[in-house]
């Protein structure tokens, strides 16, 4: 395969805010914004040819840990390890996908395949883990302002009388959802994507498809397992300096609802001073039901990632008894560094909640 | 009715081991400012009483404060409203007559609403009565 079709692939389905830091911790120079970044790649560079090998390797590391929507399941030692066996053993069969994994099929030769359910695309054995992934297409709806001044003139004329004129685009995206089975820990990880732009309730959709066929391949029943991750909002609201917290979503006893958000990496909602105000001239402690925090990671070359972690409920979660959210968002992850990063303080946060119930009892 | 009339009511008519609960609430909720009791949740209240939500006793002082002759708290639900993000408070009656006609209409859209009753979740006020008599004894 060429330098260019792996810098295509990355472009696929990596932010230019991840790409960035991620061909900076390669030492390689970038353009500026993707479009010259992939022309110049595309124009043959020495610099990029001579990166083909660890350029790909990171293109299959986003693969893994980019943009995810994730659910978590708790298994026994023992099960874990049939599952990875069972994993291991699977054939995987000839597809255009498997064929050409990890490099992505062209809009053009996703057409061929919409509609299809996700077929078996990989497995692959890394140290941490073993990966078992899933390929499909999808679509991505994305609504964009038309710039009336690139309309043909018979266009704009018939569109005169409209103030701003936005458009709707759809885009066939690869999808490679993955079942991580890690090789340490009691944590199965089903991770679909969920580019910028995909409603919940489609990478919903998506979590349910994946999981409902690596169970028809591996034989598990998942759902069984799933782990609670309200518990840790709370959690990470009251671990202050783990993080910066960008987003935070509460109610307070007198029925009102907040929402407050930070620029981000710049401040911490838990030690704003309006938040701190506010909370001090309370009687009651809040009850918080969304969160978003960041992290900085060290990518090595003068390079940092900023992963991020989202774990969405809504203000009717904090009115049940036992409130459960199944899902968390993680994204800005270049590679498997600063995805573990993100994955091991939320396990952190979930086992210390584990623990404070225990002691209750 | 005075604060104090309220909590004699309350020692006079329930019995241990709920009666513990419901005066550690009411003294907790009367500490509060009014403007704050008016969303009381299952775990918030379960915080101020220092047990579990699901704890039976604690379940039956919380029947027992809203049913009770002078009742300091109202139970009411919230329904979430997913189009804009905020909920939307709905009378015990209005949900005792939704669940008997089997029909919820959501407040804002008008359309009927499927499976409703696992979407309109209780939550707890303080009653008119309790909050008029914590403003002479709180002075606010």
């Amino acid at each position: 395969m060429a330098t260019v079709d792996v810098m295509r692939s990355m472009r696929a389905r990596m932010p230019w805010a991840v790409a960035r830091r991620l061909l900076k911790s390669e030492g390689l120079d970038r353009a500026r914004g993707w479009n010259r970044t992939l022309a110049r790649a595309a124009d043959g560079d020495d610099q990029y040819d001579n990166k083909k090998d660890e350029l790909q390797n990171a293109l299959e590391e986003h693969i893994m840990c980019g943009e995810k929507l994730v659910q978590l399941f708790e298994l026994e030692e023992e099960e874990i390890a049939a599952l990875r066996a069972t994993a291991l053993a699977l054939d995987v069969p000839e597809n255009p996908f498997s064929g050409a994994y990890p490099i992505l099929l062209t809009e053009d030769e996703l057409a061929g395949h919409q509609g299809a359910a996700p077929v078996l695309a990989a497995v692959v054995n890394y140290n941490e883990g073993v990966a078992v992934v899933l390929a499909s297409t999808r679509y991505l709806q994305t609504r964009e302002t038309v710039v009336v001044a690139e309309l043909t003139d018979e266009a704009a004329g018939e569109l005169a009388g409209f103030n701003e004129l936005i458009g709707v685009r759809h885009q066939r995206l690869e999808a490679l959802d993955v079942l991580w089975i890690p090789e340490d820990g009691r944590y199965v990880e089903v991770r679909v994507d969920y580019p910028f732009g995909m409603h919940q309730r489609h990478g919903m959709i998506a979590l349910n498809q994946a999981r409902g066929r690596f169970d028809d391949l591996l034989g598990s029943n998942l759902e069984l397992s799933h782990v609670n991750l309200f518990p840790v909002i709370q959690s990470l609201y009251e671990e202050q300096g783990d993080g910066a917290m960008v987003e935070l979503g509460f109610m307070v006893a007198g029925a009102s609802q907040k929402l407050e958000k930070t620029r981000r990496g710049e401040q911490c909602c838990r030690e704003e001073a309006y938040h701190l105000g506010g909370i001090g001239a309370l009687n009651a402690p809040i009850q918080v039901y969304r969160t978003s925090v960041l992290w900085h990671v060290d990518l090595g070359e003068d390079a940092s990632s900023a992963p991020e972690v989202s774990i969405r409920g809504n203000s009717s979660h904090t009115a049940e008894q036992n409130p459960f959210i199944g899902e968390m968002v993680v994204r800005n992850c270049a590679r498997f560094l600063d995805y573990d990063h993100v994955r091991d303080r939320i396990l952190d946060h979930l086992t210390s909640d584990d623990e404070d119930d225990d002691d209750e009892l | 009715m005075a604060l104090q009339d309220i909590k004699e009511n309350i020692a006079r008519d329930i019995r241990e081991p709920v009666l513990h609960i419901c005066q550690s609430l009411v003294d907790r909720l009367a500490a509060m400012r009014p403007d704050q009791l008016q969303r009381l949740t299952y775990i918030l209240l379960a915080d101020f009483a220092q047990t579990r939500p699901d704890d039976d006793v604690f379940q039956s002082a919380l029947t027992a404060l809203t049913t009770i002759k002078h009742n300091p708290l109202t139970l009411y639900f919230v329904f979430y409203d997913e189009g804009e993000d905020r909920e939307i408070a709905i009378s015990a009656s209005e949900v005792m007559q939704s669940v008997d006609e089997a029909v919820f209409i959501h407040p804002r859209t008008g359309e009927e609403i499927e499976n409703f009753t696992g979407q309109l979740k209780p939550v707890y006020k303080a009653s008119q009565e309790f909050v008029n008599a914590l403003v002479p004894a709180n002075g606010r």
